[in-house]
């Protein structure tokens, strides 16, 4: 018997698209967590710091 | 379960973007991207090396360290070599490393005790993800994959037109019905069938890629 498959199915195995899916709304969650923004702007400047610091004669 | 190869894209773009604005962009998606598998990396690595009690505060500069190490190693003209290994395995041993200089600073300091210098040193020793058990590996692992399908779909939205990204993002990702997003975009519904259509041959053929990558390495 014939599998059905919608044309998209055929173009990438609904299993991949799946796990594409969870990992965008996974990520997308966690992006919009504090734990997220706060750690990302602390990281800046930290990395601002030590290219001023690496700058310096 | 089989996990994607990381793109070399971002780590390439790391490497080599002049522009100090591009740099600083391709910089905050590898952040977006990786943080959470990070995270959890070093959050079992903690408890790997038998030290329970750290708090969120230990845990977040521990993490920012990691970054902060492997933004230098960039500096330093860090380059992914497939061959040697597995980036998150690169990643991984940067956490654990990490790890174990904040264990080292706070016996120094006295405020607990822990395993002997020469415990860590073995712990750390060439063991990376397998110090890991079954469960918190499978767990590690899962975190790097959602951060390289999500870097599938940076490339994705880099090589499609920004409308056909939208319609995919709209129907595929988020479940929209085609119909409704054809009303929604005030578009015709043959627009939103040719982009979903586009967008799937673009993703197919960076899967494809990544696909390849793994099988050189």
């Amino acid at each position: 018997m014939k599998s059905k498959q919608t044309p998209d199915q055929a173009i990438l195995p609904e299993e991949t698209m799946r796990k594409i899916r969870q990992a965008y709304h996974s990520l997308e969650a966690f992006q919009l967590t504090d734990k997220h923004i706060i750690a990302k702007a602390k990281l800046k400047k930290m990395l601002s710091e030590d290219r001023s610091e690496r700058a310096k004669p | 379960m089989s996990y994607p190869t990381t793109p070399q894209s971002i780590l390439v773009r790391l490497k080599h973007e002049v522009h100090p604005a591009s740099w600083n962009r391709s910089w905050e998606e590898f952040f977006d991207l990786y943080h959470e598998a990070v995270r959890v990396s070093v959050m079992y690595s903690f408890s790997k090396f038998s030290w329970f009690r750290f708090n969120d505060e230990d845990l977040e500069a521990t993490v920012l360290k990691v970054f902060q190490s492997f933004n230098d190693e960039i500096q330093k003209g860090f380059e992914f070599d497939g061959d040697r290994g597995k980036f998150r395995q690169f990643l991984i041993t940067i956490c654990q490393r990490r790890v174990s200089d904040f264990m080292r600073q706070q016996k120094r300091l006295e405020r607990f005790d822990s395993l002997a210098p020469e415990e860590l040193a073995e712990a750390t020793r060439g063991r990376n993800i397998e110090i890991f058990d079954e469960h918190e590996k499978e767990k590690v692992n899962e975190e790097f994959a959602k951060a390289k399908f999500g870097e599938l779909l940076s490339l994705l939205r880099e090589r499609v037109a920004p409308r056909v990204y939208t319609i995919f993002e709209l129907v595929k990702l988020n479940g929209g019905e085609p119909e409704n997003v054809a009303q929604q975009l005030e578009v015709k519904r043959g627009v939103v069938d040719n982009s979903i259509y586009k967008a799937m041959q673009t993703l197919r053929a960076i899967h494809e890629e990544l696909g390849s990558k793994k099988q050189q390495s």
